[in-house]
């Protein structure tokens, strides 16, 4: 009876310190992503490639002269930050529920050279149906 | 002869049949369902049906390993054999079902997320659940039959299952680019599934785990059955000597 407990406090043990190590980890250093407004804080750090999560503004988005270059503003509703994007836009890119995770690093002119594009989708899904009858 | 017919009837018995067809006719009926019943999503178009095979393997891998982490704690608590083998069982089904949950996920990242991976939460507490339960299954294969084997995979079926709240809580704990959970208590209401789909996904889940039980119990009785073989094997041995 007295080594089942000891393996009981053993593990019980060993759960508490993995679980509490891992979200310690996941908190601080594996930040997914950072708001506009956290990335534009940094702007002056050139090195670092970091993710981050903004709308697109309809409005800003400039197609560059060869076509795949395109510049756009994304924002959080706080802050507004310049991109660049060389490559082919995902299919979900304009969709006005769509986010956006951009991977990538500030250039000197604090402009966004994005590397990446990844669309957040919304969570939110609606029947095609619902909607033309609405 | 009857040796066969006696080792087998736990596995195919009438019963067992009863469930194996139920399953089939379910699975046909799911994707009935899922591909002609289900209405179309305006954003996502036809890959966000996806949605009815991701979330019920994710489902059944959770309880999977929810059972391995009972039968786990049973086998140490009375050094039940049958705890074992289900246990047993249940992570090989999980597993599978794990991989589903993960495969049908990079299908749909690739097009709705524009990468096939990135080491997102969600995505990096669900690899870790799949090494950990690779890892169990891999201790069973190598560490032999004897009881040391069976201790030692019921340590690693308790001390992984501390992961699981972790997978399950990750896309609210931590910011994510996996959609927010839709059903379920930490659900957002405004992000309410519309009915058809959400009748759609909860269709799916029934399915999916009369399929997990169907798939545990004929796993089980062949666990049983090369069990009872070794027991005979040995027996035989003996009694040559």
């Amino acid at each position: 009876m007295t080594t089942r407990r000891k393996y009981f406090i053993f593990i019980a043990l060993v759960v508490a310190v993995l679980s509490y190590f891992t979200y310690d980890a996941m908190k601080g250093a594996a930040v997914y992503y950072l708001t506009v407004t956290e990335a534009v804080g940094q702007s002056s750090d050139q090195d670092t490639v970091i993710r981050v999560n903004g709308k697109l503004v309809q409005a800003s988005f400039v197609r560059g002269g060869d076509r795949i270059e395109s510049h756009f503003d994304v924002t959080d509703d706080i802050s507004i930050m310049t991109a660049h994007f060389s490559g082919v836009l995902p299919d979900l890119f304009f969709n006005e529920n769509s986010q956006l995770v951009l991977e990538g690093s500030f250039d000197e002119e604090s402009v966004f050279q994005v590397q990446n594009i990844l669309v957040k989708c919304p969570s939110k899904y609606v029947a095609e149906e619902e909607k033309s009858s609405a | 002869m009857t040796l066969i017919k006696k080792l087998c009837m736990p596995i195919c018995s009438a019963i067992g049949n009863f469930w194996l067809l139920l399953a089939g006719v379910l699975l046909v009926a799911d994707l009935w369902v899922i591909f002609l019943w289900a209405p179309r999503d305006t954003a996502l178009g036809d890959i966000q049906r996806i949605l009815y095979l991701h979330v019920p393997a994710a489902w059944v891998s959770f309880f999977a390993f929810f059972i391995v982490f009972c039968m786990c704690t049973w086998y140490f608590i009375k050094r039940s054999d049958k705890a074992d083998r289900i246990a047993h069982a249940s992570a090989e089904v999980g597993i599978l079902f794990t991989t589903i949950f993960l495969l049908s996920g990079i299908i749909w990242a690739k097009p709705v997320w524009g990468v096939w991976w990135t080491w997102d939460p969600r995505l990096t507490t669900t690899l870790i659940m799949w090494l950990i339960y690779s890892a169990y299954l891999m201790v069973r294969a190598y560490a032999g039959s004897d009881k040391r084997a069976e201790r030692w995979s019921a340590v690693i079926g308790i001390l992984g299952f501390f992961n699981i709240p972790i997978v399950y809580a990750s896309t609210i704990w931590w910011r994510t680019i996996h959609p927010q959970q839709m059903v379920g208590p930490a659900s957002d209401p405004s992000n309410a599934l519309p009915d058809p789909m959400r009748i759609t996904l909860y269709f799916s889940v029934l399915v999916f785990t009369v399929l997990f039980f169907v798939l545990l119990n004929i796993r089980y009785n062949i666990l049983s059955a090369e069990r009872k073989i070794a027991i005979i094997v040995d027996q035989s041995n003996h009694e040559r000597v």
